[in-house]
This record gives C-alpha cells, sequence and structure tokens, in this order.
C-alpha cells in the first residue's frame, strides 16, 4: 500500500518538474513580456530551481516525507463544532498529503486590519481567504501573497483546468496571479430592494420600484405607524468601493443606471469609457437634497451617524433595506418562523435599470500567504478542497448525518446539529466548486433568479465581465492626497448623505472646498488616465 | 572626571553587583517594549511592501507626513489634542486632589469605605459602556435629558449634531471615570501627614478650612507637580478610546472631537499605507518630546528640587 503511493507520489513530483521546467523554458522564449513579468519569473524560477535540485537528489518524494502543519486564515466567526470537523479534515488530509490544518477566523469586527496583521506581523499563515472587498488587489500588489502561476501547473493542475483563461487574467495582479477564485454557480449582482409588503397592502401603499413611490411608501408608514424605525442603517469608513460613508444613501442611488466608481467617477455601462464625475453634477445635489428631505421628515434618526439603531428587516428593525438575495433568503426564513402574519417582497436592481453585470471572480478567493513555509502543500491542500467532494463538504457544511443530510433530490437540509455547523457556516465560500457542491432547496429560486439576471447581461454590451470591478487602481502617486480626502469624506460627505446640514447648497460647497484642498482633481485626473488606458487595453 | 567615571562604574558594578542583577529584568522590559520598537519609525519613511519587508522597501523621505498637512487639519488636530490634554490634566488633577481631601476628612470609616469605592467604580466600566451610557442619556428621541427638557415644554437638544456641547460632555466623563483611581495617590499622601501637625493646629484654634489650606494642600503640591509632569509628555497621546467610543465616525462633530489618534486610525484602516501611521505617531512623539524637554526646562529656571531631570 505504502510503495504504491510512493509511487505515484514519484510520479506526482516529476510531472510537477516536467511542468516547471516547460513554464521555465516558456517564460525565457517570452522576450515580448514586459519587465515586471519577466521579474516576477525570475524570481520563481530561482525558486523553482532550488526545489528541482532537492527533487533530484532525494528520490523517494521528499515533499510529502515530513508531516507538515498548515494555517488556513477564514473570515468571520468560526462555527461552534469547528474543531470537530478540523479533526475529521485531518485524518483525510493526513492521509491523502501527509499534513495537517489547522482553521483561524478573523472574526466580523476590524477583519481588514486583522488582515493586515497577520500578514505583515509573520505569523504562520498558509492559506488565506481573500475578496476584493477586502482589499485583495492592495495586498496583492504589496506582495502579501504567494505569486500561484508556477504552483497552478505543479501543485494544482485540476484546479487550473477548472477556470477559463479569461477568469485567471481577471485574478492577476501586475500580471501575476495571487489568489484561486471560487467555482461556485456564477452570479450577477442582484441588489434587491426588500420591504415590509404587509404594512404596504395594510395602507395601501404604493410598491417602491421608483424613487418616489418609495418616499411614498415610507411616509405612508410613518404616518400610520409612527412608532415603527423605518430606515436603519449604518456609517462607515469604507473606501474599498463606492465612497459612500452613510449607507442609507444606497436607497436613492439604486434606482440610478450608473455603476458607483471611486473618487465619484461613475460608470456608465452603456459607454465605460466616459467617466460621470457626480459629485459636481446636479445628479448629486438632487439626490443629497432628498436625504435632507428625508432625515427632516424623520425616516432616520437623528443619532444616526454615531448610533446605529439596533436590529433588522426580519424583526421590526427598520421597513426597507436593500440586500443580495441570499440575504434576501435569510429574512424571509426568519420573519416566517418569528412572525408568520408579516410578509416581504423584492424589487431587483438589474431589472429596473437594465443593467446586470456577472460578479467579478476576485470577489471570493483562496491564496497563499507569502509568508508560508509549506506553499507547495498548501496548494495541494488547496486543491483538495476545491475538487474532492468529500473534503468540500465537510468544510463547507460540516459532517453529514450530524450538520447536515442530503435528500432525494440532491439538496442540502438541515441536520440535527445544524445549530454548532451551519450552512457554509465556515465561511469558506472561496472553495465552492458548482460541480460538487450542495443547495438548499429554497436557495434554488436564488440561482434561477440569477439566470434571469443572466439574460438582461447578455443583452447588454459587455455580458461576460464586471468593467469596474476588474480594474485596479493604482494610487501611489496620490497616497496621500487620497488619505487626505478620505477623512474629507467622513467629516463633510457623511452629514451631506444622512440629510444633517441646514442648507445643503452650502454643505456641498463647502465640501467640494475642502475636498479640493485635499487634492480631489489631481486624484480624479490621475484616475481618469488610468480608467482610460485600462478601457483602452481590454478594448471597452 | 571621564576617565574617573568608567573607573567608577566598574567598581560599583564590583561592590553592588547583586543590585545590578536586580535592575536586568527592568532594563531588559524597556528594551524590548520601548526601545527595540524604535527600529519600526523606520516605516515612517518608507513605502512597505511585505516581500522585501522593513528595510528592503524603497526609501521615500518625507512623503508619508505629507497627508498630515494635505488637508489643512495638522493644526486643528493639534489644538484639540493639547487642549483636551491640558484640560484633562490641570482639572482632572485638580478634581482627584480636592475628592481626596474630601474622602481623608470623613470620620465615619465604613461610610468612607463605601464612598471610596463607590468613585472607584467607573474606573472599571470600559469605554464601550461609556458611550452606551452617553447615548442613552444624550440620544436625540429618547435620551434621558431630552425627555425631561421636552417634559418642561422646549425643543429637544440635537446633541449628536452640534460640535460645541462635546468638549463639556467628553471632559466629564474623562474626569468622572477616572477620579477614583487617580485620588488614590492624592489619598495616600495625605495619609502619610502626620497627625502631631493636626493636633497642633487644632490646638492652636485652626478650623478645618485653615488646616486643609496651611496642611494639607502643601504638603500635596509636590505630589500635584510630579503628576502633573509626566502627563505632561503624553499630551500629544490622544485618549483613542475616549473619544473613538462616543464620537465613532460622526464627521459633524469632528471640528471639536478630532484628535490626532482618530484621525490616524480612520486613515490607515481605510488606506494600506503602514508608513502613514507611523509616521503621524513619530510626529505625535517627537513633538511631546520637544513638549517635556521645554517644561522640564522651565520647571528647572524656577526650583531645581522639582524638575525630573
Amino acid at each position: 500500500m505504502k510503495g504504491k503511493k510512493m509511487m505515484q507520489l514519484k510520479k506526482l513530483v516529476t510531472i510537477c518538474i516536467a511542468a516547471s521546467m516547460l513554464t521555465l523554458s516558456f517564460a525565457g522564449c517570452g522576450g515580448n513580456e514586459n519587465e515586471k513579468d519577466s521579474q516576477v519569473s525570475d524570481v520563481e524560477s530561482s525558486q523553482e530551481g532550488s526545489t528541482v535540485v532537492d527533487t533530484s537528489t532525494e528520490e523517494n518524494g521528499p515533499d510529502l516525507s515530513e508531516q507538515v502543519e498548515l494555517v488556513f486564515y477564514l473570515y468571520g466567526d468560526a462555527p461552534a463544532d469547528m474543531k470537530k470537523v478540523e479533526d475529521k479534515i485531518n485524518e483525510i488530509l493526513l492521509e491523502k498529503i501527509n499534513a495537517t490544518i489547522s482553521f483561524r477566523h478573523t472574526t466580523y469586527t476590524d477583519a481588514l486590519s486583522k488582515y493586515k496583521m497577520v500578514l505583515s506581523s509573520g505569523e504562520d499563515c498558509d492559506l488565506i481567504y481573500t475578496a476584493n472587498w477586502l482589499e485583495y488587489a492592495n495586498l496583492a500588489a504589496k506582495q502579501a501573497f504567494y505569486p500561484l502561476d508556477e504552483l497552478l501547473d505543479t501543485c494544482m493542475p485540476e484546479v487550473k483546468a477548472l477556470f477559463t483563461e479569461e477568469v485567471w487574467n481577471a485574478m492577476r495582479i501586475d500580471g501575476t496571479i495571487y489568489s484561486v477564485p471560487d467555482a461556485g454557480r456564477t452570479t450577477y449582482g442582484g441588489r434587491l430592494h426588500v420591504w415590509r409588503e404587509d404594512l404596504r397592502k395594510k395602507y395601501d401603499l404604493p410598491v417602491p420600484d421608483t424613487f418616489e413611490n418609495l418616499e411614498a411608501y415610507l411616509e405612508g408608514v410613518k404616518a400610520n405607524e409612527p412608532e415603527q424605525t423605518l430606515i436603519a442603517r449604518n456609517t462607515s469608513t469604507s473606501t474599498t468601493s463606492t465612497f459612500k460613508t452613510f449607507d442609507g444613501v444606497t436607497l436613492k442611488t439604486f434606482y440610478s443606471p450608473y455603476q458607483k466608481g471611486y473618487y465619484s467617477l461613475d460608470v456608465d455601462y452603456s459607454n465605460p469609457s466616459e467617466l460621470f464625475d457626480y459629485w459636481h453634477s446636479d445628479l448629486f445635489k438632487e439626490d443629497m437634497e432628498a436625504m435632507k428631505r428625508w432625515a427632516d421628515k424623520g425616516f432616520w434618526s437623528k443619532n444616526i451617524l454615531s448610533h446605529k439603531p439596533e436590529g433588522d428587516i426580519s424583526n421590526g428593525g427598520e421597513v426597507i433595506t436593500n440586500c443580495n438575495y441570499a440575504q434576501y433568503l435569510t429574512f424571509r426564513e426568519t420573519v416566517e418562523k418569528e412572525h408568520p402574519d408579516w410578509e416581504l417582497a423584492y424589487v431587483v436592481r438589474e431589472e429596473l435599470t437594465g443593467v446586470a453585470t456577472p460578479q467579478h471572480p476576485t470577489t471570493d478567493g483562496t491564496a497563499i500567504a507569502f509568508n508560508s513555509k509549506n506553499p507547495e502543500r498548501a496548494a495541494m491542500a488547496l486543491q483538495l478542497f476545491m475538487t474532492d467532494a468529500e473534503l468540500e463538504r465537510l468544510l463547507l457544511y460540516g459532517i453529514e448525518g450530524e450538520h447536515y443530510t442530503v435528500d432525494a433530490n440532491g439538496y442540502y437540509v438541515d441536520g440535527p446539529q445544524n445549530a454548532n455547523y451551519p450552512y457554509e457556516g465556515s465561511s469558506a465560500w472561496s472553495l465552492k466548486n458548482a460541480e460538487i457542491d450542495l443547495i438548499k432547496e429554497s436557495s434554488q429560486e436564488m440561482y434561477d433568479l440569477h439566470a434571469e439576471l443572466g439574460e438582461i447581461a447578455k443583452a447588454s454590451g459587455y455580458p461576460m465581465v464586471d468593467i469596474l470591478s476588474g480594474f485596479r487602481e493604482d494610487s501611489s502617486a496620490y497616497s496621500a492626497e487620497r488619505a487626505a480626502l478620505v477623512s474629507v469624506l467622513v467629516e463633510y460627505l457623511t452629514p451631506l448623505q444622512a440629510g444633517m446640514v441646514e442648507d445643503v447648497d452650502a454643505a456641498i460647497e463647502e465640501f467640494l472646498e475642502a475636498a479640493e484642498t485635499a487634492g480631489l482633481s489631481m486624484i480624479q485626473d490621475s484616475y481618469k488616465e488610468q480608467w482610460a488606458d485600462y478601457c483602452e487595453q481590454y478594448g471597452y | 572626571m571621564k576617565k574617573n567615571g568608567k573607573h567608577l562604574f566598574i567598581k560599583d558594578l564590583k561592590k553592588n553587583w547583586v543590585l545590578w542583577l536586580m535592575l536586568m529584568p527592568v532594563t531588559a522590559f524597556f528594551l524590548i517594549n520601548n526601545y527595540l520598537p524604535m527600529v519600526g519609525i523606520y516605516f515612517a519613511f518608507t513605502d512597505f511592501n511585505f516581500r522585501d519587508g522593513l528595510f528592503g522597501s524603497p526609501f521615500v523621505g518625507l512623503k508619508n507626513f505629507e497627508f498630515l498637512w494635505k488637508s489643512n487639519i495638522l493644526w486643528r488636530l493639534t489644538r484639540n489634542t493639547i487642549l483636551y490634554n491640558i484640560v484633562f490634566i490641570l482639572l482632572g488633577n485638580v478634581c482627584q486632589a480636592f475628592m481626596a481631601i474630601l474622602v481623608s476628612l470623613l470620620s465615619c470609616k465604613r461610610f468612607k469605605k463605601i464612598t471610596q469605592t463607590m468613585i472607584f467604580m467607573p474606573y472599571f466600566t470600559s469605554y464601550v459602556i461609556l458611550s452606551v451610557v452617553v447615548y442613552n442619556l444624550f440620544n436625540y428621541e429618547n435620551g434621558l435629558i431630552n425627555g425631561i427638557v421636552t417634559n418642561m415644554g422646549h425643543e429637544p437638544i440635537n446633541f449628536y449634531g452640534t460640535p460645541a456641547y462635546w468638549p463639556f460632555l467628553i471632559t466629564f466623563f474623562h474626569i468622572w471615570k477616572g477620579l477614583g483611581y487617580g485620588m488614590v495617590v492624592y489619598l495616600a499622601t495625605i495619609l502619610g501627614i502626620s497627625n502631631e501637625l493636626h493636633e497642633a493646629a487644632i490646638v492652636d484654634g485652626a478650623n478645618i478650612l485653615q488646616r486643609i489650606k496651611y496642611i494639607i494642600i502643601p504638603h500635596i503640591k509636590p505630589t500635584f507637580i510630579i503628576l502633573l509632569l509626566y502627563a505632561i509628555g503624553g499630551i500629544m497621546r490622544g485618549q483613542f478610546q475616549l473619544f473613538y467610543q462616543i464620537v465613532g465616525n460622526n464627521g459633524l462633530l469632528f471640528e471639536t472631537t478630532d484628535i490626532i489618534d482618530t484621525y490616524v486610525y480612520r486613515v490607515s484602516t481605510t488606506s494600506m499605507e503602514f508608513g502613514m501611521g507611523t509616521a503621524a505617531g513619530l510626529y505625535q512623539s517627537v513633538f511631546g518630546l520637544v513638549l517635556v524637554v521645554t517644561v522640564n526646562w522651565l520647571i528647572k529656571r524656577k526650583d531645581d528640587e522639582l524638575a525630573l531631570f
């Protein structure tokens, strides 16, 4: 038995070497590649070279002879039975690649700060969850992750085969792949406005499919149930995507066909190369006036900037929310359980605006940390998690029969111990593989919706790509200005968006003046230049 | 003198080696925790990336400091930080000394203990809880204060939208929280005053106010000054927790509540620049150092005994 495995190993190593030599020679030939690329492959080739020496001197597969311990960092909180599942996983991993793995979670609060801490402090970390909303591109550009191009060929050929070259290109940062995307079902944005339908019916209010109707709906609820909290939204300093600082403003921008870009430079997908300067437009003024009107009408608390009210739509904490379909399903499930007399309904943004784009591959991914001591073994583990049904399901759903069961139609059903390891409770979303994973019967409708959205996307000019998410900004030329601008946003834009200013016109003027001092136009100019290059490069 | 100095040191080492040995752990502690991390100051001058590490990353000079004055708020941040700290230090110490005098003069032992414990309690509340307390007192819709105000027939006050209230509120809660802890030092000093002095004063017909003025206050004056000097070293260090928990990201209040620490937190959590955070920290430290040296020099000119060094 053992001999056979050794033989297999030897074979694997030989293939690995052969493949790496092949890529090496290609890298050598590629004279027309830009400088950065060849530099990266130089570094890799020297590393690869040393591995080649290692393997050739030790005949019997040195890679797996030594048992190693890997660390996998995941987002969010660990489910109660994580340790139990981890032990099960380790039994399999020990047998297959002579490694054990321990899972660590970042917890939800301050996850990004913890990511940076883990990656910069040299803490043990081999595999790590990445996401574009956790600054994958920035971290990768700062060399926080291990370059994967070689490893994909040598240790993860099955993973490499899961995706098209187009997807791999989308994962590249400065020409190098640093993260493996999830292979789950394609989704298309799918932003929803979800509201309390029972209240709407009770007071005979309009369906909030336009901004005016939404306002009328909220007004109606306010007039009839003055004690009910209408909107409970957060403030944030998030700059990763939309430069929104008060979340409530999404209730207005929801109806706009523009995709929110950086530095208020929005993108219209009918003409992507032309950027729309939102902050200097009448639309911005109109939006801010609407927000002020809402605040004056008491649609949200006057303290909202300091304190977000507790609760969400499923427990009466608010009457309208902006979320994705998966969140809507969770809300609906809670409402059905706790408040059977309530009812939720929704409209889909893409259906209102006629613009749908697929989720960008960088949304979920798994990377190998740069300070990983065993990148090869980590890569092998990653491949197993993504292609071995037993391992993938263990990590995503827990132990079969205990945490979940599979029904006759192949759907996932909650098991008796489900609370200790709920569906995808380990937050290992990046390991999903549509071929082998399980879905709940209730989410079938979500995938049906995404299929519909796919049709909308097809009708648009760019059905396969999300242009905006594919763009990576290089802010190094204006990092000081950017940092200053972020502070200006929190101070001046937040009150505007929350409608907490006396005079909207004056406040906008003051805001733009402060932004200008911080260097807004210089940033915008540089950004526009980069954007033009990007559009030209990809032909948008 | 210098040659002698070196000679004396070796002699002293031989003679008092046990004492030197006992000094070792403290020295190690400060070396590891206070001096070694100083190497990290270099972060402030680099464009950090993970692969090249601290010393391999490219040197960028003062570029990381630029963001501090780019938005023209360096002055406001420095002003807020220093003013708050001056008020915290002066008013805080005065209140603590005052409470210590009051408590020390209580004659019922049980009542004295209970009072002291009660005053000490807030020190143990976390800032998160403090922020909830503040919110429940001052929020617009159903805060306690606004409940009273509306019941008296007035319009509710929008505390969370008016920066002018917050210097007073923050100062009040800071002093309230630290009162019991700071009081202990003064209480110890007062208890150290010989009883004979009091007895003699009573025989001489001094009333309680005169005893406070002529016996207690002169005795706690050195303590007051030393605590003041220590505190000045940290005058550029804001109470991050206090401000961040109470004010959070409420831009409406920044005019009077934004301090260097909260600003640096906002900037460094929203951008990937490690250098900028360090740069701001360095600015605080250098400014603080200059301040301490200056104040110490001023005090030394007046009274050599009271100076720190």
